[in-house]
Parts: C-alpha cells; sequence; structure tokens
C-alpha cells in the first residue's frame, strides 16, 4: 500500500509533455479538489474507476460527482498499454494514434483514478491479492460489479468511438473494460484464488491484445491516402509493365479455370480432353529445356503432356465440313467457289484468334511465347473445338461452331470475302446456264461528267428488263458494280436477305450417315 | 442500299449533282427557295452544315421571270458604294435590264443562310439569262426540276378546236346583240 502511494502518483506522469495542455491543467485543479478522497481511496485497493467516461457528461455522471465518490476524484487517464507479460520496450508497435483523440478531447472532471502509464504484471503483481480487507460494499459498488457494467462501460466506449468515428478505439477499448472487469470480477472469489485459473485468463486476454495490435496495424495500412501526384505515377507503371500471363498473376487455379471455362460456355467438356486442347508443341519444347536445364532427373519430372495438333486438325475439318453443310443449305444458288470462300474467311487466323481472344482462351493456352501468336490461337481454338466433339458429340460441336463464327460474317459483302476479277463473266456465265441471254448495259443517269468528280449509274437489261443498277467513279467502274449487284441479287446475298436463322437444328453427320444408310 | 460494294455505296452517297431549273413565267422567289434548299444539300438524308454536302443548281431563262402584282415597278433594290452620295434605288424593272441574272441572283442571296458558307454556295449556282448553256454545264446536268408554278395559258395559245370543246353556259339566239 504504501509503496502504492508512492509510485503511484500517476498525475506527475499524467502532464506530460505528449498530453494536451487542457487535459492537465483539469487534471491538476480536481487533484486539488479531491486529494484528500483519493488518498483514501487509493490506499484502500486499487480500484479501476466507475465510470470510464470520455463523452460529455450526462446527468448521472453529474450526480456522482456531487455524490463525492471516491472514485470520481481524479480524472482518468488511459494507459498506454496494458503489458500483461514481458517488458513494455518488447512492444515494437507505437502507440495507437486512436487513444491520443481520446485523450485529447476535453471531458468533464470525470474524478476517476489514474492507472500508471504501463502497467505490466511483472512490475506489479495484482494487488487485490494481497488485501486483507474486502472492499466496502456500498449499495453503488454492488450494482457496479454487475455485469451490467461491463456492458455500461462497453457502450460508453462504442459510443465515444462512434462519436469519433474510429472503430479500432472502439476494440482497443472494450479490450481494455475487459481487461479491467476481469480484473475487478475476481475480488469476490478473493478468498478462494486459484492461480491456475489467473494463468489461464491472463493468457487468453494477452492473445486477445496481439489480435487487436495486428488488426490495428492492418487498418492502419489499408487506410492509407494515395496522393493525387502519386496516383498518376502508379498508374503510368501499370500501364508501362509488360504484358504478364494471367497464369502468373494472383488468384490462379488452372484446373478450377478449365472447369469455370466449360461451364461458361454451356458445354460438358471433358476435363483431360480439354487440357489437352490447350497444350501446345511449342511449350512441349520449352518445357522440355527448362527442365534440362534444371538437371533434374528426367524420369523423376517426366512431362506427360500430349500435343493438340491431332484434336486442331479433328475440330479444323469438322468445322469445315459443318460449314460447307450450313451453306449449302442457305444458300442454294451460290457456287462451290463462293461457299469455299466463305469458309476459307471464316477459318483464318484472324477470325479464330479474335473469336478465341474474346473466349478468353489466350489465359488458358499452354505456350512458349507470351502475347500467344494468332497461330497458336487458331490452332487451340480448333482444338477446343475437337475436345468438344470427342466430349459431347458432333451435333453440339455444330451448334458451337454456328454460334461462334457464323456471327463473324454480320456486315460482311460476299465480295468483301470472295475476290473475284471479273464479275461480269461470271454474270455472263451464271446467266447462260440459267438459259438468259447476256445483260446489256446501259447508262441510267449521270452527274458531273466534266467535273473531277463524277457519278454514272449503269443498268444491266436483260430482254429489255432491268436486273441490276450500279453507280460508279467512270462508266466500266459502273458497269463492274452493277455486274456484282447482280450476282449478289442471283446468289441471294443482297443485303436484305434473311438473317441467319439460329434456332434451326441442323442434321449432324451421324442422322445423315443413319439416314443415307437407310 | 440496293446491296452495293462499300466502296461504290459512299461514291454513290456523297456525289455532287447538277439540277436545271426553267424560270420562265415563274416568280424569282419561289425559284429562290427551290434553288437554295438544293445549294445548301437539304434535300439530302445526309445533311449536316458542316458536311459540304450542297449540289449546283443551273437557272435558265431568267429574263423571262414573272413577279406577281405591281412588284415591277413597286420592288426597289437598294445600294450603297460606300462612298458620300452612293446610295443608288432602283426598281426592279431597272435592275432587269440592268442584268437579267440579277433578281433572281439577289433573291437566291437574302435567302442562303448568312454565314461564310453562303458564297461557296454562290459559286455553285449558275444564272443564264436564255436558254443557252454551255456545253460543259450542260454535260454535268443530271435532272431538270419540276417548275413551282403553273403557267396560265393566254387566250391567243388556245387551238380553234380546244375553244369549240370548252362548254358553253348558253347558247344566245340569232339575233342576240352582243356587246
Amino acid at each position: 500500500m504504501s509503496k502504492r502511494t508512492r509510485s503511484d502518483s500517476p498525475l506527475g506522469r499524467m502532464s506530460g509533455p505528449t498530453f494536451p495542455s487542457p487535459a492537465a491543467e483539469m487534471a491538476e485543479i480536481n487533484r486539488l479538489q479531491y486529494e484528500m478522497e483519493y488518498t483514501e481511496g487509493i490506499s484502500q485497493r486499487m480500484r479501476v474507476p466507475e465510470k470510464l467516461k470520455v463523452a460529455p457528461p450526462t446527468a448521472s455522471l453529474e450526480q456522482s460527482i456531487q455524490e463525492g465518490l471516491p472514485n470520481a476524484s481524479v480524472t482518468m487517464q488511459v494507459p498506454e498499454r496494458i503489458v500483461v507479460a514481458g517488458n513494455s520496450e518488447d512492444i515494437p508497435f507505437s502507440r495507437p494514434p486512436d487513444l491520443d483523440l481520446l485523450q485529447s478531447t476535453p471531458f468533464k472532471p470525470l474524478a476517476l483514478k489514474t492507472p500508471p502509464r504501463v502497467i505490466s504484471l511483472s512490475e506489479r503483481p495484482l494487488d487485490f491479492l494481497d488485501l486483507e480487507k474486502p472492499p466496502p460494499q456500498t449499495p453503488q459498488n454492488e450494482e457496479v460489479r454487475s455485469v451490467g457494467r461491463l456492458k455500461r462501460e462497453r457502450s460508453m466506449s462504442e459510443n465515444a468511438a462512434r462519436q469519433n468515428g474510429q472503430l479500432v478505439r472502439n476494440d482497443s477499448i472494450s479490450g481494455l473494460s475487459n481487461l479491467d472487469v476481469t480484473i475487478e470480477g475476481t475480488p469476490d472469489d478473493m478468498t478462494v484464488v486459484d492461480a491456475a485459473s489467473l494463468r489461464r485468463q491472463i493468457i487468453k486476454l494477452n492473445r486477445r491484445l496481439q489480435l487487436l495490435e495486428e488488426e490495428n496495424k492492418e487498418r492502419a495500412k489499408r487506410e492509407m491516402i494515395i496522393k493525387r501526384w502519386v496516383r498518376a505515377y502508379l498508374e503510368q507503371q501499370r500501364l508501362l509493365a509488360p504484358p504478364a500471363r494471367r497464369s502468373e498473376k494472383p488468384n490462379w487455379d488452372y484446373h478450377m479455370e478449365i472447369r469455370a471455362f466449360s461451364h461458361r460456355l454451356h458445354e460438358n467438356f471433358s476435363l483431360d480432353l480439354l487440357k489437352t486442347a490447350f497444350v501446345n508443341s511449342c511449350y512441349i519444347n520449352s518445357e522440355t529445356i527448362r527442365r534440362q536445364n534444371l538437371e533434374l532427373d528426367k524420369e523423376v519430372v517426366a512431362l506427360n503432356l500430349q500435343d493438340n495438333r491431332k484434336l486442331s486438325e479433328q475440330g479444323l475439318s469438322f468445322s469445315r465440313s459443318y460449314l460447307v453443310r450450313c451453306f449449302e443449305e442457305a444458300y442454294p444458288q451460290l457456287p462451290p467457289a463462293g461457299i469455299l470462300a466463305l469458309i476459307d474467311f471464316l477459318t483464318t487466323e484472324d477470325v479464330a484468334s479474335y473469336v478465341a481472344k474474346n473466349l478468353s482462351i489466350q489465359d488458358l493456352t499452354l505456350c512458349a511465347e507470351f502475347p500467344v501468336p494468332s497461330d497458336v490461337l487458331h490452332r487451340t481454338f480448333f482444338a477446343v473445338i475437337g475436345a468438344l466433339l470427342g466430349s459431347s458429340g458432333p451435333q453440339k460441336t455444330g451448334i458451337f461452331v454456328q454460334d461462334f463464327l457464323i456471327p463473324q460474317l454480320i456486315g460482311k459483302d460476299l465480295f468483301e470475302i470472295w475476290k473475284s476479277i471479273n464479275p461480269m463473266g461470271l454474270l455472263v456465265e451464271e446467266l447462260a446456264k440459267k438459259n438468259i441471254s447476256a445483260p446489256e448495259p446501259r447508262l441510267t443517269r449521270k452527274s458531273g461528267a466534266s467535273t473531277v468528280l463524277p457519278v454514272y449509274f449503269v443498268g444491266l437489261y436483260c430482254d429489255k428488263k432491268m436486273i441490276a443498277e450500279g453507280p460508279g467513279e467512270t462508266l466500266l467502274a459502273a458497269e463492274e458494280e452493277a455486274a456484282r449487284v447482280a450476282l449478289r441479287k442471283l446468289y441471294g446475298y443482297t443485303e436484305n436477305r434473311r438473317p441467319w436463322d439460329y434456332s434451326k437444328p441442323r442434321r449432324d453427320l451421324g442422322v445423315e450417315k443413319a439416314i443415307n444408310s437407310n | 442500299m440496293a446491296s452495293y460494294s462499300r466502296a461504290a455505296q459512299q461514291w454513290a452517297t456523297f456525289a455532287r449533282s447538277w439540277f436545271l431549273i426553267d424560270g420562265r413565267m415563274q416568280p424569282p422567289g419561289k425559284i429562290a427557295a427551290l434553288t437554295v434548299v438544293r445549294l445548301e444539300g437539304r434535300h439530302k438524308p445526309v445533311y449536316h452544315a458542316l458536311s459540304d454536302c450542297g449540289d449546283h443548281v443551273v437557272i435558265i431563262n431568267t429574263r423571262h421571270i414573272a413577279f406577281s402584282g405591281n412588284k415591277w415597278e413597286q420592288k426597289v433594290y437598294s445600294s450603297h458604294s460606300g462612298y458620300p452620295g452612293g446610295f443608288k434605288q432602283l426598281t426592279a424593272v431597272q435592275l432587269h435590264q440592268k442584268d437579267p441574272t440579277a433578281i433572281v441572283k439577289q433573291a437566291i442571296y437574302g435567302m442562303l443562310p448568312k454565314n461564310l458558307h453562303r458564297r461557296t454556295m454562290m459559286q455553285r449556282l449558275h444564272l443564264f439569262p436564255e436558254d443557252v448553256i454551255p456545253e460543259n454545264i450542260q454535260k454535268n446536268l443530271l435532272e431538270e426540276l419540276p417548275q413551282p408554278r403553273q403557267i396560265p395559258k393566254r387566250l391567243d395559245e388556245y387551238t380553234q378546236e380546244e375553244i369549240d370543246a370548252f362548254p358553253r353556259v348558253w347558247n344566245p339566239p340569232q339575233d342576240y346583240h352582243m356587246k
């Protein structure tokens, strides 16, 4: 007790340099007023104050002040750190800045007893164990000791936290209040002191405190503000960074991605076929070289990966045959050369790599180079189709091909895809097949003939009926254009044709074979 | 439109047309209204003021335009040379005698939008007092626009058959003295 009075001059420490002056002044005033009661109370026992008030005082608090409780005598200072075990110097974390705010808010003379800045149990053992007299059981004390007090303290601290908008302090305060209550609660059991249970409690508290400190640090990191001049630089660095594979970035699970790919396309792929489809020969080569360079035993780390060449060939041939049948059905007048031109266009590298990129196949392909070159993407795309053929059969694969390749023809003109040199000759041939005489070109209208920007409209007449009309810069160009228009009309590939019907189910190879065999 | 290739479609859309209007017995204001629409390019669905999509208009027989009412004597065309005592006022008759294309020109100039495109549009207007047109312009023409006013027929322009065929309200008796 005596040592407590000597060492417990927290007021001196309270008015240290870190505390703002208003609190210190108030503390001084209160000390002078209530010194008598303070010394009385402190001599009895170490007692955490009744109320830990940081908000503006309520009526109840004022009442307690008027009653002149021994506890309401000293301004409260929350200790900087409560160390349950070990030295205070061991803790590397700085004092949470939130607690500063807590003390800087000027509060009315709460008159609470101040514990020292750093309390460590090693220095100061729990004094209530040494007490001889039980604490005076005043009516206020009794209600104070109830669990409701914990709740009140918690709620007050929460209020304070809410008012100041800092959740961190809430946690630390609730932690502290927990600590307070636990220490406070034990005087009841003073008669039966169980050291083991106390030790357990202390360990729990220690762990809890450490968690809180870590959480605090995390929050502080997360809430850092990036200044606007730093933001531009970071964005530039992000853009200048060399492109990296998606598989090298965080949150990548290859197996799950493959499954998700299958699910996303609403298809039922067999996963090993699909995985084989994504493996390219360049990847296998580069991987074997890498493993050789690492000088590992070949048998141990043999690459059991198959190429996607076979699947790619299967997929390509299936797509071509399927598309041939589609176009033959849709455009019966189109000659085989035209159909071939359309299919050649749809299976070019550009179209296939465009579709593949938009299906995110470039993220899943295993390839030596990055960004994935278009021929690799083309091969992988048709390998995926081959895998689908192996997993689900020709009908589903046909629907897949129709859904992803045929829309690439939207907005495209026939003669953009099918380069023809002599449309007039072609037209004469087509008309001859139908026993129609050769067309006669006539100038329908012209404007600005003597200017540098003339326009001529030439019409083609078969048996005095116009079959097509086309504009042009010169008479020859206009005649050629008219021939092209006539061909488009003959083949049924005009701009105003009916759009492709995706809902119509097409007979697949298997069914056709069955029909043919029957 | 009708399944043209892209280049051909674009060429046809943005080509500049040449229109012909005959001004014989037409009010110059109505002629001007027609030509202004075509000079600006407002008759095209791809019109935009900044697109420079206006066409050429050739007006022939501007000497034979017809003002309604007493405008030939009463309409005054004023101008000031900028020098003191340079205010000139001419009636329509006088101006027409001086320059047979001036009336139509003034009418069109006044109807065009008052911006810097106006001069360009006036350069695309070609006025001829009679129906004699230079050959190069004649080659450029695309179509003739219909005249805004229906020309009434003079009595001496009717043939005897038409006069006889015209229904009579009543047939006067033989000895009816017609004043």
